[in-house]
């Protein structure tokens, strides 16, 4: 098997998650650095020409707001789920689960 | 440091559109500090250039990082991709047997055989090349504007129900694209030589130009007509590359009007005469007989495979 297939075949099945991934991580506020870092504590890596589009693309999409606000002198911009963003993290939630049961009864 | 951070960031801002440009550069200026800090917490001490080089090429080139942002855009999308993808490869193979069979029509007849073949071939370029940029574009406009293909929204497979001369009739079986757009190429050169975009009158190869008499008048308009209702049927083939019975009698009725007229040009005397002036050794005046002869054995060869052509759709007919 080629391992560019097996990585693009990665790459497919990590998009949706790290979706889910970064509304579930915004519940709490974070800027993209930390939200990053706490990704990554937590087993999900994610490069920031990753992350930083993804976090402008559901902030447009009306899951996510934002804010810049100064911290350690600097000025960063803060993310959050929105209210629209709690629902449709709900909603996402369960579609996983229940994914997620299937295909531990599959595999 | 520092310059090294802002000329990065200045090539990213160059590639990032004008609203957000700003913003996303404050951003990420901001996260490459934020590593900076880390990594400079990690080692003790401050960053030299090469470690930050070795930092800012983990972003990514500008361009990259810049393409990330932007809207994810395609001059074809897959919606309408296949479609697109099949009528530029039948664009490229009607050019490709077109410029086939008048390159060897070229090699037979001309002259200067490998000049005139050489030529043939640019020209078959440009037009494949002309004939797929005209293509994409439509199909650009198409997919750009969002407009919705007949083809595809009129689906249903309980359309393939009778009706007559419907497209949509049980298939009887597959019709070869290969074969209709071999058919298409022929119909296209007879269509460009009978209206005169072929010289005919250089095609004998020994120096005597020949043209057709006035006997050929009265089949002017029928071949004609003929060629692009038949280009036309086959076009619909090409979409539709399956027969169906009220196709296959169209294309019965087809064949049987050219064999008609086949047969009613075999009948007819003197079709070919010589360009007067154009023989001033009487030697090779029997250039007309030859052409002639050439032109009643090409005639009987059409005439037998549309004969072939009658006979194999009375047998699908019959056998449906």
């Amino acid at each position: 098997m080629p391992s560019d297939l097996i990585e693009k075949l990665r790459l497919e099945l990590r998009r949706g998650s790290l979706i889910l991934a970064v509304l579930a991580e915004l519940d709490v506020e974070h800027y993209g650095y930390t939200l990053r870092k706490s990704l990554a504590e937590l087993g999900l890596e994610i490069d920031e020409g990753t992350l930083y589009p993804l976090l402008r693309r559901l902030e447009s999409q009306g899951l996510l707001t934002s804010e810049w606000r100064e911290e350690d002198k600097r000025q960063k911009r803060f993310y959050r789920l929105s209210p629209e963003g709690g629902k449709v993290l709900e909603q996402l939630l369960h579609e996983w689960r229940t994914l997620n049961a299937a295909l531990d009864k599959i595999v | 440091m520092a310059g090294l951070i802002d000329q990065y960031l200045l090539q990213l801002k160059t590639y990032l559109p004008a609203k957000q440009r700003e913003d996303i550069a404050a951003e990420l200026g901001d996260s490459i500090l934020s590593s900076v800090g880390e990594r400079e917490r990690e080692l003790g001490r401050k960053l030299v250039d090469d470690e930050l080089v070795a930092l800012l090429k983990g972003f990514g080139h500008p361009l990259h990082v810049a393409g990330r942002y932007l809207p994810k855009q395609y001059l074809i999308g897959p919606g309408v991709f296949p479609l697109y993808w099949y009528a530029l490869q039948a664009v490229v193979i009607v050019a490709a047997v077109i410029a086939a069979i008048l390159g060897a029509i070229a090699l037979l007849t001309d002259p200067r055989p490998m000049q005139s073949f050489a030529g043939l071939l640019w020209d078959a370029w440009w037009v494949a090349l002309n004939a797929a940029a005209v293509v994409t574009l439509v199909f650009a406009v198409i997919d750009y504007q969002g407009i919705r293909l007949r083809l595809f929204e009129d689906y249903d497979p309980r359309k393939h129900e009778g009706g007559i001369l419907s497209l949509r009739a049980a298939p009887l079986s597959p019709i070869p694209r290969s074969d209709t757009i071999f058919e298409i190429a022929t119909v296209a050169i007879l269509f460009a030589w009978w209206v005169g975009w072929i010289d005919f009158v250089n095609m004998t190869g020994v120096g005597v130009a020949v043209q057709f008499t006035e006997a050929i008048e009265p089949f002017y308009w029928p071949v004609l007509v003929l060629c692009v209702a038949d280009a036309a049927r086959l076009g619909v083939d090409l979409v539709y590359a399956y027969r169906t019975l009220p196709r296959t009698i169209l294309r019965l009725i087809f064949s049987i009007a050219w064999l008609v007229l086949i047969v009613l040009l075999f009948r007819t005397d003197g079709l070919i005469e010589a360009v007067p002036g154009s023989f001033p050794d009487p030697s090779r005046f029997d250039a007309v007989t030859m052409m002639e002869r050439v032109f009643r054995v090409t005639l009987f060869v059409l005439g037998a495979v549309t004969a072939a052509t009658i006979g194999a759709d009375l047998v699908r007919i019959v056998r449906r």
